[in-house]
């Protein structure tokens, strides 16, 4: 993953560790890694304008990364650590399909600043299969056919891997209610729900 | 969009003196579901966020003996899921009703109190409409058919929030932090209609933000319900709905309180409908009446008078609900 072009900056939770120390030691901090963050007005920390370090734990796995204050959590992920399984689609909020695990619940990533990430453990399409094997929704959207362009389908997976944890029997209208916030325009609603029900029962049976 | 420092306040007390340090031309920053949207499309072009979510004390649901007390960055998704407001009539069902589970996740109490509205004009960079400041409101000679019907003037915005309404009917009210101190104000005294201002839908000043919903205990002595009427189910906005909260005996109802979403630029105590209806049995007749009343001196656009009969019917099935609870 592409984690390589590192620029100087420092990460959130370092300054906020540093102003444990009160504000002199995160004034010192912010003198030796550069402009990144500042003390701000009545004690307040700034960071940016300019490139933040922050580090995310993706699927596991730790990524340290450089980010401009107005990269969305979506472009960092698919732009900076090329993970595009998570899709770009309305990017304002109204399709789901950039829909990601955030500490446990699904968010959009595209709604979200990636500085607000910082420090969280995110879980996207890319880390749900064990090596060759799928995880049992990705099975149960093939063998169901539970898509057509299958843009939509990262989003709804996750949506769907979200609500079989919390609710591991959901009832036809509990599945719609936990996909209301995913579009799909090529209208595989029936074979998406089918294929939820169909991978509530294997994950119950323990597959 | 602009380049921005994004700022991270050490405590509530200071959010009032930071906005006032960059003279209130700093974005304030939460869940992120709106205003980052504007921010991408350029409708705010702030300098400076600043991001609440980093008062992590402005983040609770406490019960105390007088009522509910939840804090302005408290996610939707907590109010959802609290036992304790569950018991708070309508109000978790209400919040509920808003958005999406992704989005619940993400947006706040207060932000979903002091969200911008959603009209497709102010929305839009293209339009240098009468609430970013400009001389005209598009929808008036425009596409309307979502706008208000009632208490439009210089502007036909509808105000888009969910709980808002619910939260009027329970006599909730809203704690504003400004400079120099706090105040309480009910939350249906929070809102302005474009005579009073078109450029914002709320009393805050620039250097204020609100802290903290109260909801009294008497909530829990009343029926109240939310309907919600969206063009898509799945997912919109409402393009009308209706809360109600009242006593209930046999077919009669007292304390009656109505608020409705999605008809006028704030959300709309229903108080002709309610003079009608309060203290008296309910039927068929005087609901018709009811909603007869309130309706009468609206004024559709072109493209939205169906919202008169659909707030008619909402009104009416809302109240019909009410009483079967």
């Amino acid at each position: 993953m592409g984690d390589s072009n590192q620029k100087s900056g420092m990460s959130r939770r370092n300054f906020i560790k540093g102003l444990g120390g009160g504000i002199a030691g995160a004034t010192a901090i912010a003198a030796k890694t550069g402009k990144a963050a500042q003390e701000g007005p009545h004690g307040a920390m700034v960071v940016g304008a300019g490139p933040v370090k922050i580090s995310l734990l993706i699927n596991s796995k730790k990524h340290e990364l450089t980010v401009d204050p107005r990269t969305t959590l979506l472009d960092a992920l698919r732009n900076d650590l090329d993970y595009t399984g998570t899709k770009r689609v309305c990017n304002k909020g109204q399709c789901g399909a950039c829909t990601v695990i955030l500490n446990g619940k699904t968010i959009l990533a595209c709604s979200m600043l990636a500085l607000d990430a910082d420090g969280a453990s995110v879980e996207t399409i890319e880390g749900l299969a064990q090596g060759n094997k799928l995880h049992p929704l990705q099975e149960a959207f093939v063998k169901h056919d539970a898509m057509q362009c299958g843009f939509c389908t990262p989003g709804f997976i996750m949506s769907c891997v979200s609500l079989l944890r919390e609710n591991n029997q959901p009832t036809l209208d509990e599945i719609k209610n936990g996909v209301a916030g995913n579009l799909c325009r090529c209208g595989t609603y029936p074979n998406i729900f089918k294929a939820v029900e169909d991978a509530a029962t294997t994950i119950k049976k323990g597959g | 969009m602009k380049e921005f420092q994004y700022i991270y306040p050490k405590n509530s007390q200071s959010v009032p003196l930071i906005l006032g340090e960059y003279n209130g031309k700093a974005l304030l920053y939460a869940g992120g579901t709106d205003a980052l949207a504007r921010m991408k499309e350029g409708i705010n072009r702030p300098e400076q966020v600043v991001n609440l979510k980093a008062v992590e004390e402005l983040n609770y649901i406490k019960e105390d003996s007088d009522g509910l007390n939840i804090g302005a960055t408290t996610p939707l998704v907590d109010i959802v899921n609290s036992k304790v407001a569950q018991t708070y009539g309508g109000l978790s069902r209400a919040v509920e009703t808003v958005a999406t589970i992704q989005l619940r996740n993400m947006g706040t109490l207060g932000g979903n109190l002091c969200q911008r509205p959603r009209c497709w004009y102010f929305r839009s960079r293209h339009f240098h409409c009468i609430r970013k400041g400009g001389d005209v409101c598009f929808a008036v000679s425009g596409n309307n058919k979502y706008h208000a019907i009632l208490g439009g003037s210089s502007c036909y915005i509808v105000y888009p929030s969910d709980v808002a309404p619910m939260l009027i009917t329970l006599q909730a009210s809203v704690e504003i932090l400004g400079p120099k101190g706090s105040r309480m104000v009910p939350l249906e005294d929070f809102y302005i209609l474009p005579k009073v201002d078109p450029t914002r839908e709320n009393i805050l000043q620039p250097d204020e933000i609100v802290t903290r919903v109260f909801v009294p205990k008497s909530a829990k002595q009343v029926k109240s319900i939310y309907l919600k009427f969206r063009e898509r189910d799945s997912f919109d906005f409402a393009m009308v709905s209706v809360a109600v909260s009242a006593k209930v005996s046999g077919n009669k109802l007292s304390d009656l309180k109505i608020a409705m979403g999605g008809v006028a630029p704030v959300p709309w105590r229903a108080k002709k409908a309610k003079m009608v209806l309060n203290g008296n049995t309910v039927s068929d007749e005087l609901l018709k009446k009811a909603g007869e009343a309130e309706l009468e001196n609206a004024e559709p656009l072109e493209q939205n008078e169906y919202k008169i009969t659909l707030t008619k019917n909402l009104l009416k099935r809302a109240v019909g609900e009410l009483l079967a609870l």
